[in-house]
């Protein structure tokens, strides 16, 4: 599980981390790593400093998904701020993602 | 995906037994099989083709055909993209020698070779090319054919060759190499043409400066070497030191430690300390002398500088050696030269051309009670010439500078410290610069005021000699005068003359 934190901003006190997000994926298929590249680069717009995004490979720790009730791959969940919510595809769709997520109102 | 292995399939613990479990797994196949493509349609469909894969609660992944197919050309796009990417020419061939896959080089290298080529597609017979290679690399093709063939029969395991093509102004150097496709038995090769010309000029130009090197080493009088550090093994040495030492150089270097007892013994222990402090610091500097095996002797002189590895250790010491012989042998006729002079009784002085004092010799300040600071850089004609000459003196001196040959022997007094006068027979001559100017005078003179004294005495002496001489001679002959008188009156009175005077007559000659 790779862990991407944003580094605090200089000049800025370091904001509480609002947004806990978890992608599963499939290893390296395509969408999977879509997925990946897209998910980093929305955090990095809208919501830097504030969010925490684990990837877990489903091959690699599929243990890591028991219990959370992942279907498909690839699937994004917000864990917080709740209630959980889920986004499942390769998030190339910037817009639709947000607005699952319930962020783009906030920035 | 869409056909499990049958043997594994067949081989599964809890399975049906081997004979049985054959007719009942074609049924249970087709079904499942059945469902699988179903099911893999349905899940395409009920995710829209968003998603990769799908997992049970267990976290158990199933990839979707899509996927599977994307990745699977994305795998085979990465192995292409590397092997399209190395430089080398690479083709692929089966055991008939039928090239099966290429490489982007091996497309691209569109040079006029027989070997490899645009024309040699897929689906050629690459060997089949070989042997029908033109008449101009035809020897080449038959080698490069024979080697394909003994790697695919397995004789070989690799097959390697260096080859030039291009045109001869400009040659391209390649290396073929052909490596088996094998796991338990060979299934193909794998040929590959890697361009070496760059290499191969490097090569060259490293040979052109040894060449160079040997030839400067060759003609050169000095001696070089390179040995390792701790002087285990002579690794070069110029020929000239078969010339300075009458030794071979193949007796060096097969015994370095000839090097050291060339020395001569004396010469052994500053030679070794030396070496010492070379180890140290690399550098050293030294002047010994060697014994030939005919006796002789040399002087050397050895310069040695540190070669060192990456990590600044000194590895090996390369060093220049020169006969020096002749040098020291004129240093020291030099120096004896300058011990005769500054030890005869003779008066050595040198003057630059003001007649100021530059050089004067321990006899002359012996002689003339002074000491050399007190004299150095004065002017030689006040502080040593008798006022009364002085004039007279620096005529003479110009007459010298200006190099007149009767200024170069001259006699005259000069004073000491304390007023007394020394009569000098000099002997002058001029000095001159590189560019030909007279610069000064350099005069030996001898001390000959004994020898006037002496020369004084005895003319004295002569002279009142002399003068005695001509009173006794002058009185002697008025003494005959007398007796020729005398013996004249005798005659006359008829006597006999009484003085024999008969010796001053001239004698008869012997008959």
């Amino acid at each position: 599980m790779k862990r991407h934190l944003a580094p605090p901003r200089a000049g800025k006190a370091p904001r509480k981390i609002a947004y806990v997000l978890k992608l599963y994926v499939a290893g390296t298929a395509p969408r999977s790593l879509n997925a990946i590249a897209n998910i980093k680069r929305l955090c990095e717009e809208n919501l830097p400093g504030r969010y925490a995004l684990d990837v877990i490979d489903m091959y690699q720790q599929p243990q890591l998904a028991r219990g959370e009730q992942i279907v498909v791959l690839p699937t994004l969940v917000r864990n917080s701020p709740s209630p959980q919510r889920r986004v499942i595809g390769d998030l190339s769709n910037a817009e639709r993602v947000l607005a699952m997520l319930d962020i783009g109102s906030e920035t | 995906v869409a056909t499990p292995n049958p043997p594994t399939f067949a081989a599964g613990k809890e399975g049906p037994r081997p004979e049985a479990g054959r007719v009942v797994a074609t049924d249970e196949l087709s079904a499942l099989v059945k469902t699988l493509v179903e099911t893999g349609q349905r899940l395409e469909e009920l995710t829209a083709g968003e998603v990769d894969a799908v997992a049970d609660p267990e976290g158990r992944t199933f990839l979707l055909q899509r996927a599977q197919e994307q990745l699977r050309h994305s795998e085979a796009a990465k192995r292409a993209a590397i092997l399209n990417a190395l430089p080398a020419h690479i083709a692929l061939i089966d055991t008939q020698g039928i090239i099966v896959a290429v490489n982007e080089s091996w497309r691209q290298f569109g040079r006029s070779s027989a070997l490899h080529g645009p024309g040699h597609r897929v689906g050629l017979n690459y060997l089949e090319i070989c042997d029908g290679a033109g008449a101009d690399a035809a020897a080449e093709a038959r080698r490069i054919a024979d080697g394909i063939r003994s790697v695919l029969s397995g004789q070989a395991k690799s097959f390697s060759i260096e080859y030039a093509c291009g045109t001869p102004t400009a040659p391209l150097w390649f290396l073929m190499t052909a490596t088996p496709l094998a796991d338990d038995r060979t299934n193909g090769a794998v040929v590959m043409h890697l361009d070496v010309t760059a290499q191969r000029h490097t090569e060259a130009s490293l040979r052109d400066s040894e060449s160079r090197f040997r030839q400067m080493a060759d003609n050169i009088s000095d001696v070089f070497f390179l040995r390792e550090a701790d002087g285990s093994r002579m690794l070069y040495v110029s020929p000239a030191y078969e010339k300075i030492w009458g030794r071979s150089r193949e007796s060096l270097y097969s015994n370095p430690a000839s090097w050291g007892e060339a020395v001569h013994p004396e010469d052994r222990a500053v030679m070794r300390e030396r070496h010492r402090q070379g180890g140290r610091t690399g550098k050293y500097e030294v002047e010994f002398r060697i014994v030939r095996p005919d006796g002789s002797i040399r002087w050397i002189e050895t310069k040695g500088f540190p070669v060192r590895d990456d990590a600044g250790r000194t590895v090996r010491i390369a060093g220049v050696a020169e006969d020096i012989t002749e040098r020291k042998q004129a240093a020291e006729s030099e120096r004896r030269f300058s011990d005769v002079l500054a030890n005869v009784e003779l008066v050595s002085l040198m003057l630059d051309g003001s007649a100021r004092i530059t050089y004067c010799n321990d006899y002359l300040l012996q002689l003339t009670g002074w000491q050399r600071e007190e004299v150095m850089g004065r002017d030689w004609l006040e502080v040593f010439v008798p006022p009364a000459d002085i004039t007279g003196m620096r005529e003479a001196f110009a007459a010298l500078i200006a190099g007149q040959p009767a200024a170069r022997h001259h006699e005259n007094d000069i004073l000491t410290r304390s007023g007394e006068r020394r009569l000098i027979r000099w002997s002058n001559s001029v000095l001159r610069s590189g560019s030909g100017e007279v610069i000064g005078t350099a005069s030996i003179g001898e001390d000959i005021t004994a020898r006037k004294l002496a020369d004084e005495v005895l003319g004295k002496r002569a002279a009142e000699l002399e003068r005695f001489h001509r009173l006794s001679v002058g009185r002697e002959l008025q003494m005959v005068e007398l007796k020729k008188q005398v013996n004249e009156l005798a005659r006359q009175a008829g006597q006999v003359a009484p003085h024999d005077l008969a010796f001053l007559e001239p004698k008869p000659k012997a008959g």
